[in-house]
């Protein structure tokens, strides 16, 4: 446990971007072109990787590729989470009027999580995967506190962004994954520009 | 290094739902899918001691953060060799933390280890006796600090001090996930608030009880 644990530091670097093994694809070149996204569209941005993960998870278990007990509990736990955080998501998504986008994020999904899945051979592969992937969710949660105005839907936000942290941390140990770990997180936008959802 | 709490720009909706739909259908197809906490129920709220303003909280995060670090050195003759710069870690995490909220805070940053707080911790700190029990003291300590900067996210009102916040709630939830899974403890203890993060002072460090000495 110890030697675990050590792993995860053991790449600490200065550098302000975890660096998960998906890269999100480079900025879209006619992003300006369009209206800044509101709040909802970034609720439901994050709606839509909440609703991938509990997917993802799914695919994951149904894999056959887990084999250790705590594997399988984390994964189903964590897939409950999610569950929870969508839910939110969604009374969040209709408090501010819009209409909650319930679908697994598609670009998210073809851009980070299906290349992941390809290359996934035993269980520890998939243990880095869902981990990425809930950096991910937590990487965006700061991100779009830094950009909403209101202070309960910030911590609406990051009361989900830290709990993702929790778990990121907690599938790192428990693939002995060796992850950096960073002072803070960096407040830029972990997805592909395309992958904000649309009002 | 560029700084983490630089204001991120609203990305940009380039897409309709229609449009958006369509190419995540296009997509789809030429993918191959492969606590003991502190002690603070003897403690009172000072009078008048009710910290308010960004400024005023980010002088309290910052001397609350200071005395993390200062835990974690005194605990440190206790930790195994390989526990050791994990935990050196940890606190280099909270001082810069403390830099951060001190930024913030401008005049009203004191640079000194929460006073109150400190005295808290102290006998608990002076009776440390095995590297379990600095453990869990971190553990209890960061769970703290985790629903002490989710509760600031709540009451700062500009949008800088909520960003600092932001970034570093994460970090504090990471590392009592991480001392957890050290102690062995088990999947839920990693998650003592369940899927939701609390923000409830009740578990988390009270600028009324634990307040900034006058600079």
């Amino acid at each position: 446990m110890t030697l675990a644990l050590g792993a995860v530091l053991a790449g600490c670097s200065d550098e302000d971007d975890p660096a998960p093994a998906a890269q999100p694809a480079p900025e879209d070149p006619t992003a300006d072109s369009g209206e800044p996204a509101t709040d909802t569209s970034l609720l439901n941005t994050a709606l839509s990787l909440e609703v991938l993960a509990f997917d993802t998870y799914q695919a994951a278990v149904d894999g056959g590729l887990v084999e250790r007990r705590e594997v399988l509990d984390a994964l189903t736990l964590f897939q409950q989470h999610h569950a929870q955080h969508r839910d939110a998501l969604v009374a969040l998504v209709e408090a501010a009027g819009g209409e909650p986008f319930q679908t697994a994020n598609p670009v998210a999904k073809v851009t980070l999580v299906n290349p992941g899945f390809s290359e996934v051979a035993e269980e520890r592969d998939l243990v880095g995967l869902v981990r990425d992937l809930e950096q991910i969710c937590a990487r965006l949660a700061v991100h779009v506190a830094s950009i909403v105005e209101a202070p309960e839907l910030r911590s609406a936000v990051m009361a989900m962004g830290a709990v993702a942290s929790r778990r990121a941390t907690y599938l790192d140990l428990l693939g002995d994954l060796g992850n950096e770990q960073l002072a803070r997180y960096p407040v830029t936008n972990p997805l592909p520009a395309d992958a904000v959802v649309p009002d | 290094m560029p700084d983490p709490s630089a204001p991120a720009a609203r990305p940009r909706a380039t897409n309709t739902r229609r449009t958006f739909l369509r190419r995540a259908a296009s997509g789809v197809a030429v993918v191959a899918i492969g606590p003991a906490l502190v002690p603070v129920s003897r403690f009172l709220p000072a009078a008048g001691a009710q910290a308010s303003g960004d400024a005023s909280l980010a002088a309290f995060a910052e001397s609350i953060e200071l005395v993390a670090a200062a835990a974690y050195e005194a605990g440190a003759d206790f930790l195994s060799d390989d526990l050791a710069p994990v935990l050196r870690t940890f606190a280099a995490h909270h001082a810069e933390h403390a830099e951060a909220w001190a930024d913030l805070a401008g005049e009203r940053a004191t640079g000194e280890p929460n006073p109150a707080l400190l005295e808290a911790l102290t006998p608990t700190i002076e009776g440390f006796g095995s590297q379990n029990e600095v453990l869990r003291f971190a553990r209890d300590l960061e769970n703290q600090l985790s629903v002490t900067c989710g509760h600031l996210l709540t009451v700062l009102e500009g949008g800088d001090a909520a960003t600092v916040a932001a970034t570093i709630l994460p970090v504090e939830s990471s590392h009592a996930a991480a001392l957890s899974y050290e102690l062995q403890e088990g999947l839920e203890a990693s998650f003592p608030f369940g899927a939701v993060e609390s923000a409830e002072l009740l578990f988390g460090l009270d600028p009324a009880v634990f307040p900034v000495a006058p600079s």
